[in-house]
């Protein structure tokens, strides 16, 4: 199992004061898949985070790397598997990007003869080798978040711990971020990514655990998690020439000159609407198709926007 | 690991310029302001005076005498107000501060000295009144005029050294009239003198009052007719500096020449300036948690113990430097007695477990705060009341009993005296890192207990 599932988050209860930061959270990771942990702020995902790193010690439920189960304050062996990449940018601004992976290589046990070859490396998938004589002060924000995710690999662990990975950085930076992270996957690290952002969980991740209140609300590809909610039905918006009288049957009034109907097949059910209108005598102004989205998969499972927290 | 995180220190400091100028400039400054300050004892420097006000409401020979002998005094600055108060409230030869029903009721010469001293225009005020010639040597004659001695009670030792001054010179300015009254008491207990005995004392009066004069004129150096002084006293007083008496060793080897004061503040200086610099030290741990750096640092191998490792080894390395900077700048500038190997070792000693106290110490504080503004306001007060007892201020021997027994649990006060063995208290005797000994076990046993704490205190930041 712990091949196939190189980390199992079971059942975790972690309380701070009366409140409940986490409230019995799991979930598995696949060996080389990208994970998004999806829920708005104050969910539990940095707490979970902590957890798993070892940082936090849970009031009951365990964790589990590579089968073996986390201890309290993180076993060495373990930890070098693990690789955490904090979501405050957690590097030294007075020192270059060279000397800030040098430093993070070594304390996270790079041996010295392997730091040159490992931060030329880091330098080059980052896009920093040419700035790599500059205090990372000197960087925009998407540089030195490339740089925070470069510290946090250079042990190259198998399993990598994101938080919010891309919060703050321009959209530019984010689809080079996503790119590296997209390597990583590649070259076969399991990644856990937290995130609040719906693209992102979308995009680049495989599979997707919305985390809400401190517990695994819902867990599945984006296809499953569809399925296990609104469906993949698509929401057709007619604009009316004019505001009808009667509608077609399965249709929905939607605003004075605007009616709706959820189709399976748009091929097949669009044409047929559409005479529907033409036959009862209602113009067809413009139509629009509603895609399900994970907000509207979030709305259903947790009964609130992912903003509303 | 621990050697790593060091490495990285000392590059973010060498980086920042503002850092750099702060850590290695301002120990120089700082010495030099507090040697301005505080060594004004060295020799030659012109010693700051005493402010007196003097008022002589008698108007006497003697009266006249005793301004005079104040004015001679090198430590006093002597200013005679003149007396054009009249109509005393006071009868003349009623002190001035005389009960009536019962009240302390002041003279207006008093009251016009007081404001004086209120006013800080001067440290004391003396006012000699009328019919003290007349009451000199009346010993037992309670209601005989007393000499008012105004006092700024925020300089307390205006008024001892004032009153012992006028005990002196009242005693030495009119020798002549104190053996007039002594030989009053004489024809008063034992009877009338002869007539030749009444001649020879008239013409042992006259020769006083002639050597007084002569002492005078002479600023009081010379030797008068009779081959003695009369400005010297009951007892010849010879007075003597300690360093003047005992310079070297005994095969010749001088080791301590330096009578200059600024040894003796170069301890207290260097205490307290390595205190108030690792202050800003303590804040570079909170940084870290702030920033998120502490955080990822404790996700990997290094635990919390050496990162407050890595942490104080730094800053001990730093307060070694600043410290022998400080010296070494004091010794080119200021003449600080260094260049001696026994000076050097000590010293030497000395600053490292300084700092190394210093460092566990501010670090305590810092993993006792929550946040670094909290660090602020409690480290700057926790080393002005540490600095402030432990004598870097002002020396302890002038500190009530009760706080001089409160230093002995202020590292700063063991480190300070430490300095002042190694600078100012040595003799050639004894080995000076010998002598030190008993200061640094104590100190290294603090450290020890500071650093402890600090490592109790961080458990915050290790696995909650």
């Amino acid at each position: 199992m712990s091949d196939h599932q190189p980390l199992v988050v079971d059942n975790l209860v972690r309380r701070f004061g009366g409140r409940a930061a986490l409230d019995g959270a799991s979930f598995s990771l696949r060996k080389g898949e990208c994970l998004a942990l999806l829920g708005p702020n104050g969910a539990g995902k940095t707490t979970l985070i902590r957890s798993i790193a070892g940082r936090l010690k849970p009031d009951s439920g365990r964790v589990l790397i590579h089968g073996q189960v986390q201890q309290t304050g993180g076993d060495p062996a373990l930890l070098r598997r693990l690789g955490v990449i904090p979501q405050n940018i957690a590097i030294y601004d007075n020192l270059t990007a060279r000397e800030n992976l040098n430093l993070f290589g070594r304390l996270f046990g790079v041996e010295p003869a392997d730091l040159p070859e490992r931060t030329a490396e880091a330098l080059d998938w980052t896009g920093l080798k040419d700035r790599s004589r500059e205090p990372a002060s000197n960087f925009s924000g998407g540089m030195q978040r490339r740089l925070n995710i470069a510290c946090g690999v250079l042990h190259r662990p198998d399993i990598l711990l994101l938080d919010e990975p891309t919060v703050g950085v321009d959209p530019q930076s984010r689809q080079r971020i996503w790119g590296m992270l997209k390597q990583l996957q590649a070259q076969g690290v399991s990644l856990v990514l937290t995130t609040h952002q719906l693209d992102e969980a979308q995009q680049i991740c495989d599979r997707i655990v919305i985390i809400d209140g401190g517990r695994t609300v819902a867990s599945g590809t984006f296809d499953e998690l569809l399925d296990a909610s609104v469906g993949r039905r698509r929401r057709v918006v007619f604009t009316l020439g004019q505001s009808p009288t009667t509608l077609p049957d399965g249709s929905e009034q939607r605003g004075e000159k605007s009616a709706t109907f959820l189709v399976d097949d748009i091929a097949r059910d669009l044409p047929v609407r559409l005479q529907q209108f033409a036959a009862a005598g209602i113009d067809v102004a413009d139509l629009s198709i509603e895609v399900p989205t994970l907000q509207s998969v979030f709305l259903h499972f947790t009964g609130h926007e992912l903003r509303e927290s | 690991m621990i050697f790593a995180l060091i490495k990285a220190q000392c590059i973010s400091l060498v980086r920042d310029r503002k850092a750099m100028l702060l850590t290695f400039a301002l120990p120089c400054v700082m010495f030099t302001v507090f040697a301005i300050i505080f060594g004004s004892g060295s020799a030659g420097a012109e010693k700051g005076k005493l402010k007196v006000i003097v008022l002589d409401q008698d108007g006497t020979r003697s009266s006249g005498r005793l301004v005079d002998s104040l004015k001679a005094m090198d430590n006093l600055e002597v200013t005679l107000m003149e007396n054009t108060i009249t109509g005393n409230s006071r009868p003349q030869n009623q002190t001035a501060a005389t009960t009536t029903d019962g009240n302390e009721v002041f003279s207006d010469a008093m009251k016009q000295a007081a404001m004086s001293v209120r006013g800080g225009n001067a440290s004391a005020a003396v006012i000699l009144p009328a019919g003290l010639e007349a009451s000199m040597a009346e010993i037992g004659q309670l209601d005989r005029p007393a000499i008012e001695l105004i006092y700024d009670p925020a300089n307390p030792l205006a008024e001892q050294m004032l009153s012992g001054v006028l005990q002196a010179s009242a005693f030495t300015s009119s020798p002549d009239v104190l053996m007039k009254k002594g030989l009053e008491q004489f024809r008063t207990m034992g009877g009338p003198f002869s007539a030749l005995q009444e001649v020879a004392a008239g013409a042992f009066k006259t020769l006083l009052s002639n050597e007084r004069n002569a002492d005078q004129t002479e600023a009081g150096k010379t030797p008068g007719p009779t081959g003695f002084s009369m400005t010297d006293g009951i007892v010849r007083i010879a007075s003597h500096s300690a360093r003047d008496v005992v310079q070297g060793d005994e095969t010749g080897t001088s080791r301590i020449t330096s009578a200059k004061m600024i040894s003796y503040y170069a301890a207290g200086i260097s205490v307290m300036f390595v205190m108030f610099s690792m202050s800003g030290a303590a804040s570079s741990l909170l940084e870290h948690e702030e920033r998120g750096t502490l955080e990822r640092l404790l996700s990997g191998r290094m635990t919390i113990i050496h990162l407050l490792l890595s942490h104080w080894i730094f800053y001990v390395g730093l307060g070694v430097v600043q410290i022998s900077l400080m010296f070494v700048f004091a010794s080119v500038v200021f003449g600080l007695d260094l260049w001696h190997f026994e000076i050097l070792a000590g010293a030497g000693i000395m600053a490292l477990v300084s700092s190394m106290a210093s460092a566990a110490f501010v670090m305590m504080i810092a993993t006792l705060c929550r946040s670094r503004k909290q660090l602020e306001g409690v480290a700057s007060i926790v080393i002005l009341i540490m600095s402030a007892i432990g004598g870097s201020m002002m020396p302890r021997f002038i500190m009530p009993e009760f706080v001089v027994k409160l230093s002995s649990i202020a590292f700063n006060a063991w480190a300070m005296d430490g300095f002042l063995k190694v600078f100012w208290y040595n003799t050639p005797d004894k080995s000076i890192v010998v002598s030190i000994l008993k200061e640094v076990s104590i100190i290294l046993s603090m450290t020890s207990i500071f650093f402890t704490i600090a490592c109790v205190a961080a458990r915050r930041w290790a696995v909650r």
